[in-house]
């Protein structure tokens, strides 16, 4: 019968239809990604300082490109060398960051070891606008891959108080002899019962600091060549470290906290280390009016050793491969690049001391600090930061410096400087062979 | 309104039962794809919380074996339990490290972070690392005592931030340092997940709207993708039974599976709401809606169309039927193929059929009866004509009128020869005319010859068969009827010939029929004059019944002028002689 034909025809037209129904309600659901917003992610440590700047940079950024999102990731900085080492090394770019802080030390391992994987920022980074000890580090092959952000600039932070009592003067502590502040140390320890600095037997800054104080570092002027033997400054380094440990003046922690902790609760009187230490030194508010800054001790018995050296400090890379590259790019360019005002905010606000030399015309570098007794810290300590010896940090800086600071402990186990350097000269040869 | 027909009946019940069955089966199937949905959910959302968990576990088995390294370090012992010179210190603070040195570079050792406390209250945390807690907090975490109630075993506990500014909530693992080779006992070990990084384990897991949450064995909620719900509590997220691993709970508006840790003695719950589960089914369930409807619409139109196909025959037959209801019966016309009413149909038909044969003979019964009837009546000689005919040849006797008494018995035998011993119904024309001729003479005898009676029959009629005595009732009319007032006239009979037809015609120029007169002429059948028992009546009834009805006798009258009676009967072959 015809019309048995026609509707079945008719119902299987009908099933057809439904099913392709089917087929299309539940494709449709796919593509919901939130379109337009542009989103960059940028990794750094230490939140009152690093993350405290981005913070305000974003701020800045975001409200002139409301179509940019930035993801701020706080991660401890081993954290952040493993995760770039994991992913650059596996080539994928999943799960990496396109704006990344990298300690000034490693950033030649980084540049190195990864070609092509950092963006060439030569036009933001200009000669004009940074420190040129600062831009050696992000340099390779005339290309500048950084961004310059805060000074490693060494001062020796001293509770002023504790001095006096001991018996010395702000004066006193002006352009010291490591020998002297460990004279003056063992005054405080003896006086006050305070000890006079910490010591961490795992990260041996003092060290560097000294050691760049007189122009020289673990690796010859290559940057690769291991600089132990015939290396007077950094013998003499090394012994005045093993004097500072032996003089019974220092307190040994273990980490970070530790090492914010003894300052703030009165436990050292001085902390000799980097000017990004500021805001830490800062955040123990009862003891406004008691700190002060004095230029880094120097090593008496090296002439070529000043009173001002470098430790740490960090810049701004971004990565090249990573999706969002040109606008973390222009990002950075726009606030840490370019703009001086977002520098004299995160100088006032955080106490953020950035290598960006237009800002340092501003007016809040010449401020007195109310914390530090109405010295005005920032115009000294860009005054001292002129006049760091500039040295090629290398590729190697933290793995030789491994390797000597299990010499420091057989030296202070009573095996000789000499033997000790030797053999550290020649574990890093074998290293880097 | 609703008549209880056929179609309505069949309609009904095909369409409720069509109802009926699309609605059943459409919530069967709704019912079945929300399962579906249900299961494929709890499915996806199961392989989620055993990923999670499989991460917690690795996790878990990290942090065991960190702690494990922690007993196996002797400086740490030392550290913990000894006490120190600062060179001694910055010493062991170093071989401490170069003896943990595994832990700080084993995969999962990002995500947490692991701190001592010795028998001397000394605090040791590994370099690089910044201290979160205070050494009160750990010291009175409940992990601890029981920790130090079962020392080979970890337990693990939360901490809440406490509103700290830059702290976030903490899940802490504790167990007791003692050195396996000495069984001494040196501190406690914590290791310390941070919220935020525990968050980031299962935040990859979070698709659209499910919620993944670690609930303590209280209810209380640890740790969440939304930080909302941290630190509130949720005891009705807590499974029905601890026993088992995995668990579903359906609550009022949300999907939820749990997962027992048994490492961490907490829940890891993930929630998916029904609203978000079914959103694909609702479009599913209105499309589903949608072609049930439009199923049912089509099905419903086909049932109609059908069922309409079906009893329209049946109508049609009524229809036919009631226009038979007068009393005439015809065929039915063959519309429908189907078997049934063919059938119906045949057997009407043949019912028709044979009430038509059964009428038929009935019809042709009564004629034949009629017909013998009036053949009866014709054989019967009036006893008042044969009387007075007698009385009149009495009185020609009486007046020796030899001749006239001669003429009328001889006319009045052949009369009766003709009409009584003469067995034929039919007779030739010319013995008609012979008859009328006899009958004319005696009445001349009997009344005078005033009315004259002329015959006209063409040559070629004469041999014809009529019915007898079909002409002699109409001339008698004349004679007694049409002169009672002119007395005196002339009737003439024409018999002619006209195609296939024969035309006789009685024609008088007498009285004519005035309204009444007929009337009177046609009471009296009993007339003694008349000679037979057939009147005029009886023959054109007669003649309808041999010929049809389309035969018969005709009569026109002008009143003083005459009438005229034409009689048409068919010309046959069996009537001639």
């Amino acid at each position: 019968m015809n019309f048995k034909k026609l509707s079945s025809l008719l119902l299987s037209g009908l099933l057809v239809f439904s099913l392709a129904g089917c087929g299309s309600g539940s494709s449709d659901s796919s593509n919901s990604d939130t379109e337009g917003k542009e989103k960059i992610v940028a990794w750094a440590w230490d939140k009152n300082f690093n993350i405290a700047a981005l913070e305000e940079a974003k701020a800045i950024y975001e409200k002139e490109n409301p179509d940019v999102e930035i993801e701020i990731v706080e991660f401890a900085q081993s954290d952040i060398i493993q995760k770039l080492n994991t992913g650059l090394s596996s080539g994928s770019t999943d799960g990496l960051p396109n704006i990344v802080l990298i300690e000034d030390y490693r950033s030649q391992t980084f540049l190195k070891s990864y070609p092509d994987s950092f963006k060439d920022l030569s036009d933001i980074t200009t000669s004009d606008k940074f420190a040129p000890y600062k831009l050696d580090f992000m340099t390779l092959e005339g290309k500048t891959y950084g961004i310059p952000f805060d000074t490693g600039t060494t001062g020796l932070f001293y509770r002023s108080d504790l001095i006096q009592e001991a018996g010395y003067t702000d004066e006193d502590m002006q352009d010291l002899t490591w020998e002297k502040f460990i004279e003056i140390g063992k005054a405080v320890k003896e006086k006050t019962g305070v000890d006079m600095l910490t010591l961490d037997p795992n990260d041996i800054g003092q060290v560097r600091m000294m050691m760049q104080s007189a122009g020289t570092w673990y690796v010859k002027e290559d940057g690769q060549t291991p600089n132990f033997t015939d290396n007077e400054a950094l013998k003499e380094s090394v012994l005045m470290y093993q004097k500072l440990v032996e003089a019974n003046i220092s307190k040994t922690v273990s980490e970070w906290s530790q090492f914010v902790a003894a300052p703030n609760s009165g436990e050292v009187a001085t902390v000799p280390t980097g000017c990004w230490f500021m805001p830490s030194i800062m955040g123990e508010e009862s003891q406004s009016g008691l700190w002060k800054i004095a230029p880094l001790p120097r090593l008496g018995t090296v002439e070529t050793s000043v009173n001002a050296s470098n430790l740490g400090g960090s810049s701004w890379y971004v990565l090249d491969n990573v999706e969002g590259s040109d606008v973390a790019k222009d990002f950075m360019g726009k606030t840490f690049g370019s703009n001086s005002d977002f520098y004299q905010t995160i100088l006032d606000k955080n106490g953020v001391i950035g290598t960006y030399l237009p800002a340092q015309e501003g007016e809040v570098y010449t401020k007195e600090s109310e914390f530090f007794g109405g010295q005005k810290v920032f115009a000294d300590l860009s005054e001292w930061s002129s006049e760091i010896p500039s040295v090629n940090y290398g590729l190697h800086t933290y793995a030789f410096e491994d390797i000597l600071k299990a010499e420091v402990q057989n030296l202070l186990q009573g095996a000789d400087i000499d033997t000790c350097l030797t053999n550290a000269q020649t574990q890093a040869e074998s290293q880097i062979r | 309104m609703f008549k209880p027909t056929l179609f309505n009946k069949i309609s009904c019940v095909i369409i409720t039962s069509l109802l009926i069955t699309s609605i059943t089966l459409l919530t069967l199937t709704s019912n079945f794809f929300k399962q579906a949905f249900i299961r494929s959910y709890t499915t996806t959302s199961s392989s989620i919380l055993k990923e999670v968990v499989g991460e917690l576990e690795t996790v878990n088995q990290n942090i065991i074996l960190t702690m494990q390294q922690y007993k196996y370090s002797i400086p740490l012992q030392h550290y913990l339990t000894g006490t120190f010179s600062e060179k001694e210190l910055f010493k062991l603070h170093y071989d401490i490290n170069q003896s943990l040195e595994d832990t700080m570079q084993a995969p999962f050792s990002s995500l947490f972070y692991t701190v001592t406390l010795g028998t001397n209250g000394k605090l040791f945390v590994p370099s690089g690392r910044s201290l979160d807690v205070t050494v009160e907090e750990l010291e009175t975490l409940d992990i601890t005592r029981l920790s130090k109630a079962s020392p080979h075993q970890v337990f693990y506990t939360y901490l809440d931030a406490n509103n700290k500014p830059h702290s976030t909530g903490k899940i802490i693992a504790a167990t007791q340092l003692i050195n396996p080779y000495t069984n001494q006992y040196f501190g406690t070990v914590y290791s310390i997940i941070e919220e935020t990084t525990f968050r980031n384990l299962y935040l990859k897991f979070i698709f659209e709207s499910n919620d993944i949450l670690l609930i303590d064995s209280s209810g209380h909620v640890l740790s969440s993708n939304n930080p909302s719900l941290i630190g509130s509590q949720k005891k009705e997220l807590l499974p029905d039974h601890t026993t088992q691993s995995l668990q579903t709970k359906s609550l009022e508006d949300v999907l939820l599976l749990s997962y027992y840790l048994p490492h961490y003695n907490m829940y890891l719950v993930n929630t998916i709401p029904y609203d978000f589960i079914f959103k694909d089914y609702e479009q599913l369930k209105s499309l589903l809606i949608t072609i049930g409807l439009m199923m049912i619409c089509l099905s419903t139109l086909c049932v109609f169309f059908i069922t309409r196909r079906l009893t329209q025959p049946l109508n049609e037959l009524i229809l036919q039927m009631r226009r038979n209801s007068n009393g005439q019966f015809t065929k039915l016309n063959k519309v429908c193929t189907d078997y049934e009413i063919k059938q119906v149909q045949s057997v009407y038909n043949q019912m028709i059929d044979e009430l038509d044969d059964y009428i038929a003979k009935l019809m042709e019964e009564q004629n034949k009866r009629r017909q013998a009837e009036l053949a009866t009546l014709q054989m019967q000689i009036n006893p008042h004509f044969l009387y007075n005919t007698l009385a009149t040849i009495k009185y020609l006797c009486w007046q020796n009128n030899t001749k006239a008494i001669t003429l009328t018995i001889n006319a009045l035998i052949s009369l009766l020869e003709n009409t009584i011993y003469q067995k034929n119904e039919f007779i030739p024309i010319e013995k008609e005319i012979e008859n009328l001729k006899h009958y004319v003479t005696i009445n001349h005898i009997r009344y005078g010859d005033a009315i004259t009676v002329d015959y006209h029959v063409e040559s070629d009629c004469s041999h014809y068969l009529i019915p007898k005595l079909m002409l002699q009732p109409f001339v008698e009319n004349s004679f007694f009827h049409a002169f009672q007032v002119k007395k005196e006239g002339r009737i003439k009979v024409f018999i002619s010939k006209q195609g296939s037809l024969l035309n006789f015609t009685i024609l008088d120029n007498g009285d004519g029929i005035t309204d009444n007169g007929p009337s009177s002429a046609q009471t009296e059948p009993t007339n003694q004059k008349h000679f037979t028992g057939i009147g005029i009546n009886n023959v054109n009834e007669r003649i309808k019944l041999i010929y049809g009805p389309s035969y018969g006798v005709s009569l026109t009258s002008t009143p003083s002028i005459g009438t005229e009676v034409t009689i048409l009967i068919p010309i046959s072959s069996e009537m001639t002689n």
